[in-house]
């Protein structure tokens, strides 16, 4: 293949030689088979060429890809160890396993220092000292038929009522200890009366929307009246 | 902050990371692809390309916006996201021809139209017919089963490089050496065309 194609296409002619190389054009066929295949070939190297390089070049950065998914950055892990901690953070201040909820701290005190009542030696019926003895064995139904049967021959009676209430309280049946609790809180003829201080802690312990301020009103109106329950009261809410 | 967040890579940064010299500048082109590889998935959902053709797609338009960095031609009128993104719009178009209509992409026919007016008018016709003798594909076909020495020679030559960096590349006494041996591995590609015109090709693209 003739030099003078390649200088031609580079303009590396003189422009005498340019001249004479397109002259010989019209009179070479053979010249301008080359000149045309010098082109096309050049053409397809170019296009080999920058196929070559692509594929080498995609190879290589699908693969700094896959690495980069395979192995994250250590801002990516910094990123990742932030948001567990928040995570973590989050979760604690909800759900703190070493402070418990005032909601918790009721249950546990009604689980550790409501389970047994003394039974009175007095002439309280027969029926109300054998709901007490139900109550402390744990047998809340009997506590409560018992008691109730003591109830309809001595309707305001205080003791019968905190039995009743206290058994419902065991059993989580909050709406019927609350009812109890409030007969029992509305005596106002007794010397000293549980029932503002239960009928606090069964909010507590139900802890539906708002029980909670209502318990913890019901606790400090307790603190404050000094009234029964006030040292279990401040216990409770000082913790 | 007691932690550092991952900063996001400038465009300056990556244009200037990019005009520096290899090796350092790998890791520049490197952080170029993986800036805007999202719009693969882009590409993907709005062409209805298949996952390795939008793929090699940005591959290819990463491939340009380099070069057009390093010869100057993106002058930083947009962003580089909206460069790369206008580009990568135009190889998926482009695919979509190749895939659907059987088209080359204008790019290519460009390259022999350029060299084609350095003809005067009245040979360029002449010239043109000529060139359709030689299919290009063919010759790309060709060039692949040639040895391993013209392959290579011919290929640098395809990227651009002169005949004094093939020579100091490829072991030649001499830049001239190394032109003579090119433009005999160009007479064995003519011959190896014209002998076996017709190349009988598979199913996927490769000369049988």
């Amino acid at each position: 293949m003739e030099e003078r194609i390649e200088q031609y296409v580079d303009a590396e002619l003189t422009d005498v030689e340019k001249r004479q190389f397109e002259a010989d054009l019209v009179n070479d066929p053979t010249l301008a088979d080359d000149l045309a295949f010098y082109l096309q070939s050049k053409t397809a190297a170019k296009e080999a060429a920058y196929e070559t390089l692509l594929e080498e070049k995609h190879r290589q950065w699908s693969t700094l890809e896959a690495e980069q998914a395979r192995r994250l950055s250590p801002s990516t892990w910094m990123s990742i160890a932030a948001s567990v901690l928040f995570v973590i953070a989050v979760l604690f201040y909800f759900n703190n396993p070493f402070k418990s909820s005032l909601s918790n701290r009721t249950e546990q005190y009604v689980a550790t220092h409501l389970k047994e009542l003394s039974v009175h030696l007095g002439d309280e019926g027969q029926s109300l000292q054998r709901a007490i003895q139900a109550y402390n064995q744990q047998q809340y139904d009997p506590a409560i038929t018992l008691a109730a049967i003591y109830l309809t021959q001595h309707p305001q009676d205080a003791d019968a009522l905190r039995v009743i209430g206290l058994a419902h309280l065991q059993k989580k049946e909050y709406d019927q200890a609350l009812d109890y609790f409030q007969q029992l809180r509305a005596q106002t003829q007794l010397y000293s009366n549980p029932g503002k201080y239960y009928e606090g802690l069964t909010y507590l312990l139900r802890n539906q929307k708002g029980d909670e301020v209502r318990g913890r009103k019901l606790l400090q109106e307790v603190i404050a009246q000094n009234l029964e329950g006030k040292p279990d009261a401040l216990k409770l809410l000082k913790q | 902050m007691w932690f550092n967040l991952p900063k996001q890579v400038t465009d300056d940064a990556i244009i200037k990371g990019i005009q520096q010299a290899y090796p350092q500048r790998q890791a520049w082109e490197n952080k170029l692809y993986l800036k805007f590889r999202y719009l693969i998935k882009e590409a993907i959902w709005k062409h209805r390309l298949q996952e390795d053709e939008a793929s090699i797609a940005y591959s290819d338009t990463i491939l340009a916006v380099i070069r057009q960095i390093n010869t100057g031609a993106f002058a930083q009128k947009s962003s580089l996201k909206t460069y790369v993104y206008r580009i990568y719009q135009n190889k998926c178009l482009d695919c979509l021809r190749t895939l659907h209509a059987g088209k080359r992409g204008a790019d290519l026919q460009d390259g022999l139209e350029h060299y084609l007016e350095l003809l005067p008018d009245e040979h360029q016709d002449t010239i043109r017919r000529l060139c359709a003798k030689y299919d290009v594909a063919n010759l790309k076909r060709r060039i692949q089963l040639m040895d391993e020495r013209c392959q290579r020679i011919i290929l640098a030559w395809g990227e651009g490089y002169q005949d004094k960096e093939i020579a100091v590349e490829m072991g030649y006494q001499s830049p001239a050496v190394a032109k003579t041996s090119r433009l005999r591995c160009l007479e064995k590609l003519k011959q190896s065309y014209k002998t076996v015109k017709g190349l009988i090709t598979t199913s996927d693209g490769r000369a049988d």
